[in-house]
């Protein structure tokens, strides 16, 4: 009784809403991780000043800054909520990035061999990139749900395979220019659109959008989003709940999957790109897992998760002009800010992957 | 030899709780002293001050007149105070004696070589001179939990220890060997050693303490010799004037409808794991109208069985009938066809803590068919039904939206009975369901359950607390290695030949 009163004034928490809390905690995180940065910059004998002034005012100082920083975010959401679906159920897909591969070349594949009218091209695409990734999840998520496989050591295995053989089905599709190693450009109508003349921006990020409001509609607002957040916080409950657990696993796995096949799509069929290359697609997918820790495993978090990081990628070319550092180091300054960012996240699920640890240990008593 | 004495102890938790206020607390050499008092009354916390795992706000801890400072439980130990706590301090993967040596107080010095045999010769004389007898070369993974709690204890006293804080010591020991531990309670009290007892069973106190002190609310109430009071005296300062009646309250018996049989069991056998039957032949029917009680001391297959009918454990063999009809193996089956159920682990198997109050009301819960839908969740009706369930069953929430681990234990078990019983069930199994829980909290989920009877559901109760069936229970039966001992009316049973058949005694 008593503990119950005295925590009546935590903060009354409505589960369906943002947390601003977790807000300030990862804006605070971000300045740490500038601060720090800072220091690497100045110690290794560049300028901070004109780094960190660079890195923003190339990703949202300028309409074409923030363009490519919106472009950047528009793949990155996707796969980003690629992972939260699957961390909020428990799941730990790191396939996402070999999933966004044959997504990709699913969507390169639609735009290579049709070329129908935009509002037919363009959905079938999707799908087409979706089935991509669904595939890709499929055999890990039978192994997880069927025999109890780890799904992080299959979908690493998966990435390696899917990486070689992108690679490989890359050079049946080479560019007849030049020495060019990426396959050739897809028709037009199978690109997404341009929104503005300044920009490299195009209207993928509106699919980026609609697949946040869907997977923030699934996890809050449908029986089967209730069903896997309660797998996810708590498997003894599901069990009590009557959630089967390989369905769960099962779905859950290939709707993330399919969300990072479509996330390649947002890629390789945006305006500026066209083709399929595995060089540039690489990363599209492992940092869609680090966008979802630094949004806390939340759709609207995995969205400025996506910006964060969209913003880093964007100004990393400009960075390097400006001030003259090495590549290497504007990476390793980069990385340093997302790593502050990303601590909530990993600490949550930490936190989620030791209390279900924990659970399982108990159950064998 | 310690005579032991805390003055003024204070200790505020931070989460605002007062769990201990002005406490002053003495103990004799050589006396066994009881520490009693209701959950939360801050029993535990006093003692984890004294142990050192608890650092005190205020006050001071003297030994035979000398003030001393604990911070930690190496500090305790060096001054000879031994706690066992309720969750032993083992390591599962270790053997007896390699358990017992990580208590060598150089253990830590790397360059001294750890010889083992004269840490199991050492065991060995000391189970002969305690009476606590352990096998040094058993795993401890292999030992059921009365053995494990030995080998806690001969830690403590390889170590040296004079003093021994025991945390509810019998809360894991069937009758037969709680009788054999307060043997060897007393025999620490002939070798001048200083034992401190806490539980909050009354008879336990009076057949083995020679003092008591009642602690109620973070206060201490009186200390008392146990040669003059009687266990109505210690129920009056445990929780206060008034509440004695509350201990003899048992439940009206009504002659249940012994044609009907609303859940029948029929040569369940159920198998874990690793292969072991943990339920192996049990077959009973319950009636409508009628509480049918499971006793048994924990780990006897009662969990199994009844995970076996609520839908979760696979079933091996046998049948489960629900008004003459199969009742399949299925979780949602078992919940769509109305079968309430009451977890014995809380936060384990019936709720989610992160999640709102309204959001585990609906964990378990036929929502297509309450709520009707199959897709979208419509918090709205769900947010109602939480409110009204909480002034219903009058759970201690500020509202539906908080999470539901930040309510107290007792509230939490009202969100999970409230739940089962809103989805007014033909049966309803309630496992431990006062388990932790204070009188007042245990007394309306108890009343909740007659209710439930009188309304004429079967209502299927387990649980290790004899004194809870014996309260409830219409027809009481005993489980004793996966096996049903015995079934018989309540009024045929007493405490006595209960207990002979929680030791796997058969009745006649």
């Amino acid at each position: 009784m008593e503990l119950g009163q005295s925590e009546e004034t935590e903060s009354a928490k409505i589960t369906a809403t943002i947390d601003f809390q977790k807000v300030a905690e990862s804006i605070i995180l971000v300045l740490i991780g500038f601060g720090i940065s800072a220091i690497v910059i100045q110690v290794a004998g560049y300028s901070a000043v004109t780094a960190l002034s660079t890195l923003v005012q190339s990703s949202i100082g300028s309409p074409s800054g923030l363009s490519s920083t919106l472009w950047e975010a528009t793949s990155l959401t996707m796969t980003g909520l690629a992972a939260t679906i699957a961390f909020r159920a428990g799941l730990f897909n790191i396939g996402v990035e070999g999933q966004a591969y044959l997504g990709g070349f699913m969507g390169f594949l639609v735009g290579y061999y049709f070329s129908f009218p935009t509002v037919i091209e363009i959905p079938l695409v999707i799908i087409a990139s979706a089935l991509g990734g669904l595939l890709w999840a499929l055999i890990p998520a039978f192994l997880k749900a069927y025999r109890d496989v780890n799904e992080v050591v299959t979908t690493i295995m998966m990435n390696y395979i899917g990486s070689y053989l992108v690679s490989y089905l890359q050079t049946i599709y080479k560019s007849p220019y030049g020495n060019a190693a990426y396959t050739s450009q897809v028709n037009p109508t199978a690109q997404f659109m341009r929104l503005f003349p300044w920009g490299t921006l195009d209207n993928g990020i509106i699919v980026s959008l609609i697949g946040l409001a869907v997977v923030y509609f699934i996890l809050w607002y449908t029986t089967i989003g209730y069903s896997i957040r309660v797998s996810g916080y708590n498997p003894f409950a599901a069990r009590y709940a009557g959630v089967n657990p390989k369905r769960m696993t099962l779905f859950v796995m290939l709707l993330s999957g399919s969300l990072a096949g479509i996330g390649g799509a947002l890629f390789t069929n945006s305006s500026i790109i066209g083709h399929f290359d595995i060089t540039t697609i690489t990363g599209v997918g492992l940092n869609g897992i680090t966008v979802s820790l630094i949004g806390q495993i939340h759709p609207i978090g995995t969205l400025l998760g996506a910006l964060l990081v969209g913003a880093m990628v964007a100004s990393t070319p400009f960075i390097e002009i400006a001030t003259g550092m090495p590549p290497q180091l504007v990476q390793l300054i980069t990385g340093i800010i997302v790593v502050a960012a990303s601590i909530p996240g990993i600490i949550t699920m930490l936190r989620t992957a030791l209390n279900r640890w924990r659970k399982s240990t108990q159950a064998k008593e | 030899m310690p005579d032991l004495r805390m003055e003024g102890i204070f200790k505020t938790y931070p989460n605002g709780v007062r769990a201990l206020i002005d406490v002053n607390f003495e103990a004799r050499n050589g006396e066994i002293h009881g520490l009693l008092g209701e959950n939360g009354a801050g029993k535990t916390t006093l003692m984890n001050i004294l142990y050192g795992t608890i650092t005190k706000d205020a006050g001071s801890i003297y030994l035979n007149n000398r003030k001393v400072e604990i911070h930690s439980p190496s500090d305790a130990l060096k001054l000879g105070i031994g706690m066992v706590h309720q969750h032993f301090m083992l390591i599962p993967a270790f053997m007896v004696a390699e358990n017992v040596a990580l208590m060598e107080s150089s253990a830590k010095d790397i360059s001294k070589k750890l010889d083992l045999n004269k840490v199991k010769e050492k065991i060995r004389s000391l189970s002969q001179t305690s009476g606590l007898e352990v096998d040094p070369d058993a795993m401890v993974e292999s030992l059921a939990v009365g053995q494990q709690q030995r080998v806690d204890i001969i830690k403590l006293l390889y170590r040296g220890a004079n003093l021994l804080l025991l945390d509810e010591p019998t809360s894991v020991l069937n009758p037969l060997e709680t009788r054999q531990f307060f043997e060897v309670l007393r025999r620490f009290k002939q070798e001048k050693k200083t034992i401190i007892f806490i539980t909050h069973k009354l008879e336990e106190i009076l057949e083995v303490c020679d003092r008591v002190t009642v602690l109620r609310r973070g206060r201490v109430v009186g200390t008392a010799e146990t040669r003059g009071v009687s266990t109505k005296d210690l129920a009056v300062m445990m929780m206060g004037a008034g509440s004695e009646t509350l201990l003899e309250y048992s439940a009206p018996l009504r002659p249940p409808d012994e044609n009907s049989s609303v859940l029948r069991v029929d040569n369940l056998v159920v198998m874990d794991s690793r292969g072991i039957r943990k339920v192996d032949g049990v077959t009973f029917e319950i009636h409508s109208g009628e509480i049918f009680g499971i006793a048994g001391v924990e780990g006897n297959g009662q969990a199994e069985l009844v995970r076996a009918i609520a839908g979760i454990d696979p079933i091996l063999e046998g049948k489960i009938y629900l008004d003459g009809k199969e009742l399949k193996n299925s979780r949602k089956i078992v919940i769509d066809s109305g079968i309430g159920y009451i977890p014995d682990d809380r936060l384990k198997w019936g709720l989610c803590g992160n999640f709102s109050l309204a959001e585990n009301m609906i964990l378990g819960v036929d929502v297509k068919s309450k709520f009707n839908t199959r897709f979208y969740l419509n918090y709205k009706p769900i947010k109602r039904m939480a409110r009204d369930l909480i002034s219903k069953f009058r759970i201690v929430a500020p509202n539906e939206n908080i999470p539901v681990k930040s309510l107290s234990g007792g509230n939490q078990q009202k969100v999970i009975t409230a739940r089962e019983i809103s989805k007014e069930p033909r049966v309803i199994i309630a496992h431990e369901p006062t388990h932790g829980l204070d009188i007042s909290a245990t007394r309306y989920i108890h009343e909740l359950l007659l209710d439930l009877r009188d309304q004429g559901k079967a209502v299927l109760l387990v649980s290790s607390d004899i004194d809870e069936i014996l309260k409830l229970s219409d027809r009481i039966a005993v489980m004793s290695r996966g096996k049903i001992v015995g079934i018989s009316r309540r009024e045929e049973l007493n405490l006595e030949s209960l207990g002979l058949m929680m030791g796997g005694v058969r009745a006649k």
